[in-house]
């Protein structure tokens, strides 16, 4: 087989980006015949540098037409892209669609080719792979958390390959956490701390800056109070970063003034449920079979957790899951539903309020849960008398009876898990009612406190859950927007731009701490260079409530310092008693003081688990035993998630409640703004990465067909969208996903940041 | 672009076959008898006609011979490469075909009119060497003259 396979394999090893962990290569050491008995005159040979689109690269010579790549993206990606044409030795892969290889995890196939005919025209030729030393770390994308190598050499990213964790990512990447990693050593990151002189930001030095910071605090605490001052710490920050932030301005200043959702469109986005009802642990959304009812609501997990997407589409088609989806318009998750409901954008709640009307008329509730763990059932059943079935059906245009068949299903599976996601959380900004539905439901039909069952609220950044967690929310404290627009004296932003995010009015004193001279930063007094998640260690939690450790793979760019370095350094100078040496050292801090985090140490977390390391080829292959895995990684993390109330107190009592919705919108003319998020944008991060730059998509907004033709709008027209006092000008995307009188913008687009979810907007064409 | 009747046919089709990709084969021969072809837009329609990706329609339709990707020329010639016709100097012979006209096997001579194709056993053995004219008419026992012959009578019709 080995010199069949070998008859037209081209045999350049020495210049071939899978030399070293080539199973073809490993295993003809291992095995092969050392002379073949073919003539190396009737080697085939073929095309070797084939683009299939901007990130990958096919060498057709050494393809071995073993079909791995199609079927991943047939079986797993759901993205049929990629197919072979022809047959018999003229048999070679392609892609047809537009962009060719059009898929967000067309990154993979690298990694499963098991020669190198597919490779990473970004990594392509430029190390071997064993010259690469690996650093498990996290991806900082999303907040699904995918667990990864960082694959160093000089002191750069040459590489990021997926770190196999069956609970979060099990061996897959999307593009973007695979590809998007050369922000890390960009020449534009900060390397030395800049103070305002003048009109001008100039060099400083740590010790400068800091004080500088230090004693403007401390003046404006003594001229204004202590809630002069605010703090918005982004959510990209590790737990680390966000716990001593918080603990600064509680602690040391005093003050309530904190937030992380810059640029969030809402502000009630289910904290308090997921606390209470959070999915249970070990709930493992790769592997949900046919007991397992999964629903979908208000989410896009394609562009905004793709792994997420990749893993519920595979528990389907793979283990039978029960898969719902609802939404406003039809995404791509959709199509693997055994139910697709999409309800009028802005009566989600009436969804979820006839669902639950629906099952407590058929008496489908869990009576022995209800007994044991719900205080008001009662009561709630009879606030529900005015809205039927049928009432709540036409309030948000699903039928009856589809409503009802959602209801049955949902209550009479064994288990059920609700992910929820941006288009529900945020869809009435600051209206409870789609929360209090989701909880119901839950509660109804006993489904929480275990694994496979509760609310997953699918968050946008890598450390949402994290901020969420330490606090960071405006309990009391003056919220986002009030900050950005100056009623805070003095302003601390940590990994976020605000003035990217909206309007922005620069406070008297205004301190930035990122990687970049964001926009933000260039309004700043003092900016402070942090080190990116590559270069230190910390930990995030994903949206799944996964605590996760992740490696310094690099050294230091410049003088730049870990986030939780500088906020020490500060509190220190505002007379706090801190001693944090490492990182480490605040965790434990947390594992012994936040419930939550309860003995979440990095030996905790790290547990010594090992993983194999793949095999380079050192000595001699046929001694080797066929399973090829030389050396471990040591102290790798596979992540613990916290455990929800309903879990960790078996014994307590839950409320119902209802609220009704906030008035409904009178019938408006115009259209129903829907905001989603493009998996590709231009944030901070990204923009540093060429290779992905031209998979960002022009902003556009995409309208129904119906309404297109009304006004006289085309796709790919140029298109005015107004709204409030603001006008943007957008392309137009017609077709079927959005339903009639509704438009959808992403929001992470140039020019299309801080949409106001929800509101009606008037369309035009240009 | 397929007509209205075609696509209405390719929809019926969908509903005998309990999977998309099953319609497939006969979605390609019903519009490859429509267009003579199957040209990348066609390919295209077949794969939103029934749900799946060009890639996928693409696949099958190369990967069957008689199903044409290129625009083929006004006559197609398939001529047999199987072991009975090898055996009675088929080789040869296709070898002399190429060269009368100026293409190779899979190819469209250069003047458009003819394509040659390669097939297994076109079921004539006992007149071998064999090839097929427009899938109609089988040549048989061929030497260089009779296919000089043909091929001058092709060009001129
Ligand atoms: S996985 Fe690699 S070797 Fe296998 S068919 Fe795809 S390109 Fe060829
Ligand atoms: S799904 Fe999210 S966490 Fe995973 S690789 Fe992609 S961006 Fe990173
Ligand atoms: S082998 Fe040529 S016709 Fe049968």
């Amino acid at each position: 087989m080995l010199e069949f396979l070998l008859t037209s394999h081209p045999l350049d090893c020495p210049i071939c980006d899978k030399g070293g962990e080539c199973p073809l290569q490993n295993l003809t050491m291992a095995y092969g015949p050392g002379k073949s008995r073919f003539p190396v005159e009737s080697k085939f040979h073929n095309e070797k540098r084939v683009p299939l689109g901007d990130l990958i690269m096919l060498d057709r010579e050494r393809c071995i037409q073993c079909s791995r790549c199609v079927r991943l993206q047939d079986e797993i990606a759901d993205d049929h892209v990629l197919g072979f044409q022809a047959r018999g030795r003229g048999l070679e892969i392609v892609s047809l669609s537009d962009p060719p290889f059009d898929s967000k995890f067309s990154g993979n196939t690298i990694d499963i080719c098991p020669v190198g005919a597919l490779t990473s025209r970004d990594f392509r030729l430029s190390a071997r792979v064993w010259e690469v030393r690996d650093y498990p770390s996290v991806c900082a994308h999303c907040s699904v958390g995918c667990n990864i190598l960082i694959g160093e050499r000089d002191h750069d990213i040459k590489r990021i390959v997926p770190r196999e964790n069956e609970s979060v990512n099990e061996i897959f990447l999307c593009d973007k956490g695979r590809f998007v990693h050369h922000f890390a050593t960009a020449p534009e990151r900060l390397t030395t701390p800049l103070i305002r002189r003048g009109w001008k930001l100039e060099v400083g030095s740590w010790n400068e800056a800091l004080n500088l910071v230090a004693s403007k605090f401390a003046e404006t605490r003594t001229q204004h109070g202590a809630s002069a001052l605010g703090g918005l710490g982004g959510d990209r920050a590790s737990n680390e970063d966000l716990y001593l932030f918080q603990k600064l301005f509680r602690q040391v200043i005093g003050s309530n003034n904190l937030e992380h959702r810059v640029g969030w469109s809402a502000t009630n986005v289910g904290a308090d449920l997921v606390r209470l009802y959070g999915a249970g642990v070990g709930t493992n959304l790769g592997a949900l079979d046919k007991n397992v009812t999964v629903l979908v609501l208000g989410a896009d997990p394609e562009e905004e957790q793709p792994v997420i997407r990749l893993r519920l589409t595979k528990s389907v088609r793979w283990y039978g899951a029960n898969l719902i989806v609802a939404n406003g318009r039809v995404t791509k998750l959709a199509k693997h539903a055994k139910q697709s409901l999409v309800y009028k954008y802005g009566a989600e709640a009436y969804f979820l309020l006839g669902v639950i009307r629906a099952i407590v008329d058929e008496g489908l509730e869990n009576r022995d849960f209800i007994a044991a763990r719900v205080a008001n059932f009662e009561e709630f059943a009879k606030s529900l008398e005015p809205n039927t079935v049928e009432r709540c059906a036409e309030l948000c245009h699903v039928k009856p009876e589809k409503i009802r068949d959602a209801a049955r299903q949902i209550a009479q599976s064994p288990n059920l898990l609700i992910l929820s996601g941006r288009e529900a959380m945020f869809a009435q900004q600051n209206d409870p009612a789609v929360a209090s539905g989701i909880a119901a439901l839950l509660l109804i039909t006993g489904h929480v406190g275990r694994a496979n069952n509760g609310l997953i609220a699918l968050y946008p950044h890598n450390n949402s859950m994290g901020a969420l967690d330490f606090g960071l929310l405006s309990e009391g404290g003056l919220s986002v927007r009030e900050m950005a627009s100056g009623k805070v004296r003095a302003l601390y932003a940590m990994a976020c731009d605000p003035a990217a995010a909206g309007e922005f009015t620069k406070p008297a004193f205004l301190v930035v701490q990122d990687l970049f001279l964001t926009e933000t930063a260039k309004l700043a007094d003092v900016v402070l260079p942090a080190q990116s998640f590559a270069e230190r260690e910390g930990t995030f939690t994903n949206t799944e409530r996964r605590v996760q450790l992740f490696r310094a793979a690099l050294k230091p760019i410049g003088e730049s310092k870990p986030d939780w370095w500088i906020i020490a350094e500060i509190a220190k100078r505002l007379g706090a008693e801190w001693k944090y040496g490492r990182s480490s050292e605040i965790m434990e801090e947390i594992a012994a003081t936040a419930p939550r985090y309860a003995g979440m140490t990095y030996a905790a977390l790290a547990e010594n688990v090992k993983m194999p390391r793949p095999a380079y080829g050192q000595g001699n292959p046929s001694d080797q035993p066929t399973e090829i895995a030389m050396g471990e990684l040591e102290n790798v993390s596979s992540g613990k998630a916290w455990r929800s109330v309903a879990e960790s107190e078996p014994n307590a009592k839950f409320e119902l409640v209802w609220n009704e919705p906030g008035q409904q919108s009178p019938e408006d003319s115009r259209q129903y703004l829907a905001v989603a998020r493009s998996l590709y944008d231009r944030g901070t991060l990204m923009s540093q990465t060429q290779i992905v730059r031209p998979r960002v998509p022009k902003p556009w907004v995409e309208i129904n067909s119906q309404d297109a033709e009304q006004l006289g709008i085309e796709n790919g027209a140029r298109v005015r969208v107004s709204f409030d006092s603001r006008v943007i000008e957008l392309t137009a995307r017609v077709d079927g996903h959005v339903p009639p009188d509704a438009v959808l913008i992403p929001s992470n687009l140039d020019g299309t940041a801080a949409l106001p979810l929800g509101a009606r907007v008037k369309v035009e064409k240009v | 672009m397929l007509s209205q009747q075609a696509k209405s046919e390719i929809q019926q089709l969908m509903t005998k076959y309990p999977d998309a990709r099953s319609a497939i084969m006969p979605a390609l021969h019903l519009a490859q008898r429509e267009v003579g072809w199957l040209p990348d837009d066609v390919i295209q329609e077949i794969g939103d006609l029934l749900g799946l990706s060009k890639t996928e329609v693409n696949g099958v339709a190369t990967f069957y011979t008689m199903y044409a990707r290129d625009q083929p020329g006004r006559h197609t010639i398939m001529f047999c490469a199987d072991l009975p016709c090898a055996l009675r100097g088929a080789d040869e012979m296709l070898e002399h075909l190429e060269h009368k006209l100026g293409c190779r096997a899979s190819q469209t001579s250069p003047d458009g009119k003819i394509t040659l194709q390669e097939a297994e056993c076109l079921g004539g053995c006992n007149h071998a060497p064999v090839m097929l004219i427009d899938g109609a008419e089988h040549a048989q026992d061929l030497t260089s003259e009779k296919i000089d012959e043909i091929i001058e009578r092709l060009r001129n019709t």
